[in-house]
């Protein structure tokens, strides 16, 4: 010891040493408190404890929320809380920013180590996985007294229901998304080209806007993280369905095989997408988008204000287009907010769930560039919404015949990693269609 | 009379090979700079553009101003300061005394210091450490 | 010293005791830490293997060697093992020779030395999600640099998709963690060069041997030990490394980029399957320990681990 302590030049240095590193273990979990993370490391960094001061007479309650977002430019959700910690000096929400790709591990690894948020922004893919396993708090009670609820369609409260016919609300509807495409007015105009309304409009389009050697393709394609629900979109539009009116899985069945052959193909037979399909996320087909590389893109409304921004008037939006047009079809999918079980501080987490999902916060939310549909009809019904631009309209006109995925356990692992997986190996022609729908189709039915 | 200095054939050689090595060690880098100096529509401009046309600040104020990137850097600093302190008291009298005296089954003990690296932290670390603060430590150790 | 003068009954046994044991007591904090943080972890995680184990659920049932017989015979867990098996050796391999290269490079004598030799250490200290990033712009397979140069020097014609290809993914994920880590190679390599006694040196060139010879007959063998080490190092810091596939490729495409660390992430944390995930995590452990197990054997004589200088 004496050693050491020499070594370190003498007890005084080596106290001033213990204290800056038992300060600094403080900071370190002090710091995490506050913590917002998001340095996009795949493991969960210090998150705060859930338990906190109970909520009696003036004392404040802290809860966590954790949430992504889709435009990391803006941080309208960060004012949101700000807004809310501002009105209710009772309650403080600390918001936590995960990635949006490391969310669905991030709850499970909080799970597993005890440490879940009291509530969190949810995909309606995951409240099949979560609350088959009982970690999410059935949300019917607390509705009840909620002064919008009539405000709120019930094919909306569906999606956040699990597939038992007398299942209770988990999650609290939001943000809805339906899926439409994008497409260049002025490559469509020079070419002489209609805007795509069939399948094989989209497809004429595609092989006519394609030319390698420009480095112009038709249609960008997303295979990599998160294409599955631009997959879904064309499956649907194509007239695959995942599930039949008795609930049996039926997505492997000829039809669902020929349509995902045919999306297959645009890579692989008509070579319309760019080169870099298969790995292409989200940022890359944005950015082939604005960079003039694309003539079409598959998205939704939380893309329009970027796109305009950079397009301007060449930018074009029409629902996605249909095999059979009598009888449309798109993915629509829903962003809502989740109490968890595991929580003690559920009554004033609900307070600012209620506060979040209520009109004046919508509305805030809803027209930043993290924004998307609102569910409440309130809002929607509004000139301001429904005029808004043509990206609004057509959001708005594709919400009557969007379907969301079924709310299995299984479609949480086809988001997670069974699509992606299975459609790289067909892409590459290690599989076949057929094969792939039923790799598919069997984690649905697990 | 001005002496003839002609540099020989190996400076040239050792110079260039310097040059390479550092071009492809930070090259990166620079390339990065640049890109972070170019406004957004030139970024994706074809065919690559190297320099910058128009030179702009854009992007930093967007990180700065837009986004929690301070206290991203502030949550980075602490965590890498309070690891690598944690780090050298633990080891630093454990390589003193490994090195200045004599023990039984020191290859063991070795070993086993060695073989604590086989097994990444974040694969096996999960559903076993509760406490908020130990969790930092979990997080940076499997950065290496 | 003064210690050893009495001796009054408990207090000579004491300090016997402290003497014979107190070194180990230096051992201590290391030894908690290491059995609690890792030991710790590593055992419950061998001890999951042995379950049928959904991290969102409570239970967990015995199955014995069931999860091992299944990744064993899986075709996906056997892809992952030869992709790590290729990426590890691989990777290690380039930045051997490399990190040789640069080392020697290094030790020339030349104006500004020091510096450089700062600067070289900066890919080694970035984040590896960084690095990932400025790789993955700069390999962009349409906007990318490298492709830019390629087309403009005539060596292809069309863009190459790096990331997108089965046979160009994981090739190009290796340029990255090559690039990372010839840095340390050449740190490590250069402080066992110029422990090299410079009289050696002078002996053998008297002798009228050629730097060539001088290299490898004198040099190689004085930095031999330093260089075991940090292979084995290296190559198990690269075996445990998945970062670069995660952010990059997310192990795509078809497999191609997954290693088995990767493959036991998402075996936990996609199919919710952890004792399956343990499962494979630890075949890798068996598989590393293995090889360190042979390789220290191998190289006993060539004083890899017991006598370090």
């Amino acid at each position: 010891m004496k050693k050491m302590v020499g070594a370190i030049g003498g007890t005084r240095k080596a106290w001033i040493l213990l204290l800056i590193v038992a300060f600094l273990l403080g900071a370190c979990s002090s710091g995490s408190q506050s913590g917002q993370s998001g340095q996009g490391s795949p493991s969960p960094s210090a998150s705060s404890p859930s338990a906190s001061l109970p909520a009696a007479g003036g004392q404040k309650v802290t809860i966590d929320y954790w949430y992504w977002v889709d435009d990391a430019q803006n941080d309208t959700i960060a004012q949101l809380i700000d807004k809310f910690n501002a009105e209710h000096p009772d309650i403080q929400v600390v918001g936590r920013l995960v990635p949006f790709n490391e969310f669905q591990q991030t709850l499970i690894n909080a799970y597993a180590s005890n440490d879940l948020p009291d509530a969190s922004r949810f995909k309606d893919w995951w409240v099949g996985q979560f609350a088959e396993n009982n970690l999410l708090e059935p949300l019917d009670g607390y509705i009840q007294n909620l002064e919008y609820k009539d405000d709120i369609d019930e094919p909306f409260w569906k999606t956040g229901k699990t597939a038992d016919p007398n299942s209770p609300v988990y999650m609290m509807p939001h943000q809805y998304i339906t899926f439409y495409l994008y497409y260049r007015k002025d490559l469509f105009e020079q070419a002489g080209l209609n805007p795509p309304r069939t399948f094989d409009d989209f497809l004429n389009a595609a092989i006519k806007l394609t030319d390698p050697a420009k480095g112009q393709y038709g249609f960008a394609y997303r295979g990599g993280g998160g294409g599955q629900d631009q997959w879904y979109a064309f499956m649907l539009a194509g007239g695959a369905r995942m599930l039949d009116e008795n609930g049996n899985v039926i997505i492997n069945n000829a039809k669902g095989v020929e349509v995902n052959q045919w999306y297959l193909d645009l890579v692989k037979k008509h070579k319309v997408a760019p080169p870099t399909a298969a790995s292409d996320s989200y940022a890359q087909i944005l950015a082939g988008f604005q960079a003039g590389t694309t003539a079409m893109m598959a998205h939704h409304i939380g893309s329009y204000e970027t796109l305009y921004q950079t397009h301007g008037d060449k930018l074009g939006v029409v629902p996605t287009p249909q095999a059979d047009p009598n009888n449309p079809a798109t993915m629509g999918t829903m962003t809502g907010n989740v109490l968890f079980a595991t929580s003690d501080q559920k009554d004033a987490a609900w307070t600012f769930l209620a506060w979040l999902s209520g009109p004046e916060a919508t509305d805030i939310l809803s027209k930043s560039t993290n924004g998307q549909l609102p569910v409440l009809k309130s809002l929607t019904d509004k000139p301001e919404y429904r005029e808004r631009n043509e990206g609004w309209k057509v959001a708005l006109e594709s919400e009557r015949f969007a379907i969301t995925g079924p709310p299995l356990e299984g479609v949480g692992k086809i988001a997670g990693s069974v699509w992606k997986e299975n459609n790289d190996l067909a892409l590459f022609g290690q599989i076949t269609s057929q094969q792939m729908m039923d790799a598919i189709a069997q984690a649905l039915k697990e | 009379m001005t002496s003839n200095k002609r540099i020989p054939w190996s400076r040239i050689a050792l110079w260039t090979l310097l040059a390479v090595w550092l071009a492809f060690a930070l090259g990166p880098y620079v390339w990065m700079l640049l890109t972070s100096l170019k406004d957004r529509a030139e970024l994706f401009t074809m065919p690559v553009r190297y320099l910058p046309q128009k030179w702009t600040l854009e992007s930093y104020k967007a990180l700065l101003g837009q986004t929690d990137f301070l206290r991203f850097m502030r949550n980075s600093l602490v965590v890498a300061g309070s690891t690598m302190i944690t780090t050298l008291l633990l080891a630093i009298p454990a390589g003193v005394t490994l090195s200045r005296h004599e023990y039984r089954g020191k290859p063991v003990i070795l070993s086993l210091l060695i073989s604590s690296h086989f097994s990444r932290p974040s694969s096996s670390c999960s559903g076993c450490i509760r406490s908020c603060g130990k969790w930092g430590f979990c997080k940076i150790s499997w950065d290496s | 010293m003064k210690e050893t003068l009495q001796s009054r009954g408990s207090t000579a046994v004491r300090t016997r005791f402290f003497k014979r044991y107190g070194k180990y007591l230096y051992l201590l904090p290391a030894a908690v830490w290491i059995v609690g943080v890792v030991g710790y972890p590593v055992t419950r995680a061998f001890f999951f293997s042995f379950f049928d184990y959904n991290p969102l659920r409570a239970d967990r049932t015995f199955v014995g060697l069931e999860n091992y017989v299944r990744i064993l015979q899986d075709p996906v867990f056997q892809k992952a093992m030869i992709n790590s098996a290729i990426w590890t050796f691989g990777c290690v391999f380039f930045q051997v020779v490399f990190g040789l290269i640069g080392a020697v490079l290094l030790n020339q004598r030349f104006r500004g030395r020091g510096g450089i030799r700062g600067l070289t250490l900066i890919p080694w200290a970035t984040p590896s999600v960084l690095a990932a990033m400025m790789w993955m712009w700069i390999l962009d397979g349409n906007y990318g640099l490298l492709n830019d140069v390629l087309k403009r020097t005539g060596i292809i014609e069309l863009p190459i998709p790096w990331f997108s290809q089965t046979t160009t993914a994981l090739p190009a994920l290796m340029l990255i963690d090559v690039w990372q880590g010839i840095p340390f190679f050449a740190v490590m390599l250069l402080a066992a060069l110029q422990q090299v006694p410079g009289d050696l040196l002078e002996a053998a060139k008297l002798d009228g041997a050629g730097p060539w010879k001088i290299f490898w007959s004198v040099v190689f063998p004085l930095i031999t030990p330093t260089l075991l080490i940090t292979t084995v190092l290296r190559i198990v810091w690269t075996a445990s490394y998945m970062d670069l596939m995660m952010v990059v490729t997310q192990g795509g495409p078809a497999y191609a980029t997954l290693p088995i660390p990767l493959s036991a992430y998402y075996t936990a944390y996609s199919e919710l399957a952890f004792g399956e995930a343990m499962a494979k995590a630890t075949v890798q452990a068996l598989l590393l320990l293995l090889f360190v197990l042979v390789y220290l054997r191998l190289f006993r004589r060539r004083g890899a681990v017991d006598d370090v200088q």
